[in-house]
């Protein structure tokens, strides 16, 4: 439990840190992608990878059910 | 479109929803639960997404681009850590019976009935303008399907305002009060809230794909689009949108919190969770349903920016307004479907979650009178209570529609929402300190929740009020009593930060210092600590392994009985009772008074149905004891040290214990040792005495046979016996005199005595013997008396016995025998030495043992018993002497006897 609960405060900090000024601000001079503006584009990525992170270590049913299947 | 069929789709819709809320109830009776998932955890929690996520973003979005984002990127933040602190919240609350975030609050600070009402108050006056601008989303998007006509028409625009009122508040009031549930769990109600979140999302990507895909050809089109026109490219940097990091921090800050304590969010997330394990999956679920609704928000905000460039158009309407401009009333319609169900779900579990709140934490605690339960009415109070609760759901309802009406219209959804936010923020500190600081007390949360809320009405409503007239405007300008300091929106001289900022700034500020320096400062009460304890380690609690009760209370079985009765209806009563009795084995109607874990299960009953300071009130009324007394603290502390001295006591008597164990173990060894010598001696003396009693009888027989014999011979066997007689005689003598010594132990009759006296008179004694035995003699004795300290009788034997010793052998033909006594060195020396063969250097460390026995001077046989020595020795100890074997002058041996001076 003591590593799970770690690798959680670790996605909040990591979340915090590319969610949050100074890190957005680089995200939004970021060249627009695919006509994408790249704030846009860079927040809902990192929200997206922040959502499979807490999936994989918050939610062990889904790490079992993995890792059976394996 | 006609009024009408807009009135009679929603009509339909709210149809539906009580259609869903019945569906539930029905399956939930059946035992086939729907909202018993993950799933539906997940979208209950969506209640989160209201008409400002619903219009209001859109609005946000095209004034500052992704400026509404932080308010759906927070909650997703501190997702990962519901792990631990939701969950930590609903172990708590599922124990603890809590029934909303005031009864949460109060219930951590010792169950304070005023902090609780404080708490009422804050939620109350944060949440009512946020509620009501959900009325106004609805009724704004009725006028922009309707048409331009429907707004002048103000009557009718307020009955439409009023008519979803008075529905919401029979939704609320049908399914979140149908009977009082101490969980409250209200399936039907949590079964349509999910279901508004699928229809609201669905709605809203539906929109999102007919503009992003119908109206342009996906994404990069339209944002390649939008970027031709500078005000909307601006959009697309943080720079462009004028969004800075101080903005940005407190908006995520406060929907960080607003998210687990806004009071329709701890509804659903914590009191109608069914099962703390589902926070798992609502972890990632939930902010994959924020992204699904939020991805489309940017888009839309541009493509309404380029539909209507000349701004006549409300962007918090552009959702509705975008398929219109197209031609698609239809989809219009569907999309305003989806608005109404985000401000519908959000109206009917903000409203259900106050209710219970100003029933349970502002109007029972005053309520409740210590006469409550007496006299004999046996009317069932839960009735009342019902009736208690729904008169809450309709003054709420009552209050947002007055605020609607005078204020509420002038306001975007999103600044009244923020407001909300920070209203409910002030609960922050409290929640989370007080699961994780034991030290936070009651003083503390008093003090930050109070400092909190002030600052929150100062900066922020209160601009408000001045706006909508209600108040005088120089306090906007000049700052209040004319002070340049306390202006609202520049509180203490802070300018630069938009209101929100500044307000959440100030309010929490004070918030935290005053609820961390006065908990530090005040004592805790013996409650309040209890409850700290509870809510710190309540994993503790939860496992079983602390469920020391320091409340001790007492109470009448039949007492707790009528409070069941009142509160919970007589049939749950008897229920709950009847489970106690049969999980104790108990009669409870044999005893009269109850168990102190039957209150405290009365205790966590009440709790549910009335809140936990109402249920501590009602209690109080019943119970004889209050929390342990300081006095009894001390008490149960006396009773420890006694314990403590008993048992320092028990140990001190075992090892004493121990030491007589160890003495006795020694002198049974020592009894062993004498037994087997007691053995030994009895063999030896027996056979001894057979020696010459053989010798008897074998002369006797000879004699008795052989009438023939020789007088000479016959006087030779005879001498034999009679010397063989003499001899067991003397044995028997010698073993007498051992038993007698041995038996009294040391000497008993001791005497001055002169040792001289005693040897001269042993000695004249066997004199005539020694003359017989033409022995030659010489006795050597001091001039003075020697004096020693002793029995007469028994030092008269040692001198006969050592003489005794030296007559049986010294030389048989020229026998000499030399007794000297004199005074050396304070001690009376006696030596009595002879001619004999003396004692050989090997035997001398036996001599003095008992059945020692040498070869008599003919060389043969043994002549003495082999006690004579061992008596000696034994007597000269017990006078404290010595006795010693030498060689003499004489060429036999010398027996020195050493006894010390009186």
């Amino acid at each position: 439990m003591g590593q799970v609960r770690a690798k959680l405060i670790g996605i909040f900090l990591l979340g915090v840190v590319l969610i949050h000024f100074p890190v957005v601000e680089l995200f939004s001079r970021m060249p627009r992608l695919w006509g994408i503006p790249g704030a846009y584009f860079a927040i809902f990525g990192v929200w997206l990878a922040l959502i499979g992170l807490i999936k994989h270590y918050a939610d062990p049913e889904r790490r079992n059910s993995k890792s059976s299947d394996v | 479109m006609s009024v009408w069929v807009v009135i009679a789709v929603f009509g339909a819709y709210v149809a539906i929803l009580f259609g869903v809320a019945f569906w539930a109830e029905r399956r939930a009776s059946q035992g086939r639960s729907v909202i018993n998932s993950p799933l539906a955890y997940s979208l209950s929690l969506a209640v989160y997404c209201t008409a400002w996520t619903y219009y209001g973003s859109v609005g946000r979005a095209a004034e500052q681009g992704l400026g509404f984002l932080p308010v759906y990127l927070g909650p997703t933040l501190t997702a990962p850590l519901w792990i631990m602190v939701l969950k930590k919240m609903i172990y708590i609350s599922k124990t603890q019976r809590i029934t909303s975030i005031a009864d949460f609050i109060s219930s951590r600070y010792g169950k304070s009935a005023t902090l609780g009402a404080v708490a009422t108050l804050v939620a109350v006056a944060g949440i009512i303008p946020y509620i009501s601008i959900q009325l106004k989303a609805i009724v704004s998007s009725f006028s922009v399907l309707v048409g331009a006509g429907f707004q002048r028409a103000e009557a009718i625009y307020l009955d439409a305002g009023l008519y979803v009122a008075i529905a919401l508040a029979a939704f609320a009031i049908l399914f979140g009060t149908r009977r009082l549930d101490p969980n409250e769990h209200h399936e039907g109600l949590v079964a349509a809230i999910a279901f508004e979140s699928v229809v609201k999302l669905a709605a809203f990507l539906l929109v999102g794909v007919f503009v992003v895909f119908f109206l342009y050809s996906g994404f990069g089109d339209l944002f390649s689009q939008g970027a031709l026109h500078p005000h909307i490219e601006r959009l697309y940097t943080f720079e462009g949108s004028g969004i800075d990091g101080n903005d940005w921090f407190w908006l995520m800050l406060l929907s960080m919190s607003a998210i687990l304590f806004l009071p329709r969010q701890f509804h659903t997330a914590v009191v109608e969770n069914t099962n703390p394990g589902f926070v798992h999956k609502a972890a990632w679920l939930f902010p994959l349903y924020l992204l699904l609704i939020n991805i489309f928000v940017l888009p839309i905000a541009v493509a309404g920016l380029l539909e209507f460039p000349d701004g006549a158009v409300n962007p918090d309407t552009y959702v509705l307004s975008l398929p219109l401009a197209e031609g698609k009333p239809l989809l219009a319609l569907l999309v305003a479907v989806g608005g109404f169900s985000a401000a519908t779900s959000m109206v009917i579990v903000a409203v259900l979650a106050l209710s219970i709140m100003i029933s349970n934490n502002l109007v029972l605690p005053f309520l409740i009178r210590p006469g409550l339960l007496q006299g004999n009415r046996a009317d069932d109070l839960s009735e009342r209570l019902i009736g208690i609760r729904r008169v809450s759901i309709v003054i709420v309802m009552l209050l947002t529609f007055a605020y609607f009406k005078s204020v509420g219209a002038g306001y975007s959804l999103v600044s009244i929402g923020l407001i909300s936010f920070t209203a409910v923020a002030q609960f922050a500190p409290l929640v989370i300190g007080g699961m994780y600081w034991k030290r936070a007390n009651h003083a503390g949360a008093m003090a930050g929740l109070v400092a909190g809320f002030v600052i929150w009405a100062f900066t922020l409503p209160v601009p408000t009020l001045v706006e909508a007239g209600a108040l005088p405007a120089h306090i906007l300008a000049e700052g209040l009593w004319g002070v340049a300091w306390l202006k609202p929106h520049s509180l203490f001289g802070l300018t630069g930060m938009d209101p929100i900022s500044h307000g959440a700034f100030w309010s929490l500020l004070f918030n935290v210092a005053l609820y961390f320096g006065v908990s530090i400062y005040t004592p805790q009460s013996t409650l309040g600590l209890t409850q700290a304890d509870i809510f710190v380690n309540i994993y503790k609690y939860r496992s079983g392994e602390s469920d020391y009760d320091v409340l001790r209370r007492r109470a009448n079985v039949k007492d707790l009985r009528l409070l069941l009765q009142r509160f919970l209806g007589a049939e749950r009563a008897e229920a709950l009772l009847e489970e106690y009795q049969r999980f104790h084995h108990l009669d409870l109607s044999r005893l009269r008074e109850a168990p102190s874990d039957l209150v405290s299960l009365v205790a966590v009953q009440l709790s549910g149905a009335i809140g936990a300071a109402s249920a501590q009130l009602i209690l109080a009324s019943v119970t004889k004891e209050e929390p342990l007394s300081l006095e009894e603290l001390f008490k149960a502390l006396d009773q420890t040290r006694e314990a403590l001295a008993y048992s320092k006591a028990l140990e001190q008597k075992s090892a004493e214990l121990e030491q007589l164990t160890f003495q006795l173990q020694q002198a049974n060894e020592q009894l062993k040792v004498l037994d087997r010598l007691k053995a030994e001696f009895i063999t030896t003396v027996t056979h001894e005495l057979r020696t010459p009693i053989t010798a008897i009888k074998a002369l006797a027989k000879i004699m008795i046979d052989h009438d023939d014999l020789v007088p000479a011979k016959r006087q030779e066997f005879l001498g034999i016996l009679v010397s063989e007689s003499e001899r067991i005689s003397r044995l028997i003598d010698q073993v007498l005199d051992l038993e007698k010594i041995q038996s009294s132990g040391s000497i008993q009759q001791t005497e001055m005595l002169d040792f001289a006296e005693v040897v001269h008179r042993s000695f004249t004694g066997l004199q005539q013997l020694m003359e017989e035995k033409s022995i030659e003699i010489g006795l050597v004795l001091p001039d003075a008396s020697v004096m020693v300290k002793g029995d007469h009788d028994r030092l008269t034997q040692v001198v006969v016995n050592l003489l005794s010793n030296a007559i049986k052998f010294c030389d048989a033909r020229q026998g000499r025998i030399e007794v000297v006594l004199e005074n050396r060195e304070g001690k009376a020396v006696l030596c009595v030495s002879d001619n004999g063969p003396g004692v050989p250097q090997a035997q001398r460390p036996f001599i003095f043992e008992r059945f020692t026995q040498l070869p008599g001077t003919d060389g043969a046989k043994p002549q003495g018993s082999g006690l004579g020595l061992y008596i000696t020795r034994t007597i000269v100890h017990d006078h404290g002497g010595c006795v010693r074997v030498s060689d003499s002058q004489l060429g036999g041996a010398t027996f020195e006897v050493e006894l010390p001076l009186a």
